[in-house]
């Protein structure tokens, strides 16, 4: 008895702590992890680069990924861990924002660690400029099979 | 409830009870709880080290790196068990070490070589599931009683 009481106090605590929403947030990140890419390299990227700048803004993101082609653009981002429950919401809401803003091209969205670090390799090769328009095409597309994977 | 049986007993039988009741060593609860959560957040930390090797090494991404893991998970408890070390872990560990998916894979396979002398068909393969089978019919049905809650609610609850 006496040690389920205590198994349910230690319970009840372990689940206030978790509910307490933390306000310090005022510690405004502003080193979100993105680099933009050279206006010099072979590929135009200016669509991504505004679209890292733009998404960066927000407060929960902390890195962000983003390669585009003339007709789709993908993008991968990481956010806080402790806002992870509402991760689903967040990249509904950014996918929305991004297939306003980039009409022109067909945006993919993604949180998934994989994509990032994948989109990440891309754009440095594209930075380094040794990747050519089909090859990076493929990729993109390759990417985007990946994305769509479920099982 | 067990007012109300204790009360059909013969006195006799209720004043055995609670002698026994008195004499009988307590099982440490916490500690119990405490060696359950630890091993098993343990063997669950292995299982995130695993997904986390296939998303960076492997052609796998969060969302399909689950199956690979899983398996893996199992592969390495056939071996436990096979060597008698997971045995031990259970004894030790108690729900710790059969809530996760490795517990599953022990009742697998601790039951295909408890029957092994039976024969591999109405033996091994009669048998495997013996202990394992209750997990996979209640999953499913759990699994169906929800996915037909989430479509009621979708389809009539607007969610």
């Amino acid at each position: 008895m006496k040690t389920l009481k205590i198994l349910l106090t230690l319970g009840l605590i372990c689940l206030l702590i978790g509910c307490t929403t933390n306000n310090n947030t005022s510690e405004n990140n502003q080193n979100v992890n993105f680099s933009t890419i050279s206006a010099n390299s072979s590929i135009d990227q200016t669509a991504s680069n505004q679209a890292k700048k733009r998404l960066s803004q927000r407060e929960v993101i902390t890195s962000v990924n983003a390669v585009n082609t003339d007709k789709q653009m993908i993008m991968a981002f990481e956010i806080e861990h402790n806002k992870r429950f509402q991760l689903t919401d967040i990249r509904k809401d950014i996918q929305k924002n991004m297939n306003k803003e980039f009409s022109d091209l067909k945006v993919e969205v993604s949180t998934d660690k994989k994509l990032v670090l994948e989109i990440g390799k891309l754009e440095e090769k594209i930075d380094q400029a040794n990747i050519s328009k089909k090859k990076l095409q493929k990729e993109v597309d390759r990417l985007i099979k990946l994305m769509k994977d479920k099982t | 409830m067990a007012d109300k049986k204790k009360k059909n007993l013969p006195p006799a039988a209720q004043r055995y009870q609670t002698f026994a009741k008195h004499r009988e060593v307590k099982r440490p609860l916490l500690i119990n709880c405490i060696k359950a959560f630890l091993v098993g957040g343990f063997i669950c930390f292995i299982g995130q080290i695993i997904s986390t090797i296939y998303v960076y090494f492997f052609g796998f991404t969060e969302q399909t790196a689950g199956n690979p893991t899983v398996a893996t998970l199992i592969f390495i408890t056939m071996f436990l068990t096979g060597f008698g070390v997971y045995d031990r872990i259970g004894q030790f560990a108690g729900a710790g070490s059969t809530v996760p998916v490795t517990g599953f894979g022990n009742s697998v396979i601790s039951a295909a070589i408890e029957h092994r002398s039976e024969g591999f068909i109405l033996g091994v393969g009669g048998n495997m599931f013996k202990l394992a089978g209750p997990v996979i019919v209640y999953g499913v049905f759990s699994a169906f009683v929800i996915a037909l809650i989430k479509t009621m609610l979708i389809k009539w609850g607007g969610i």
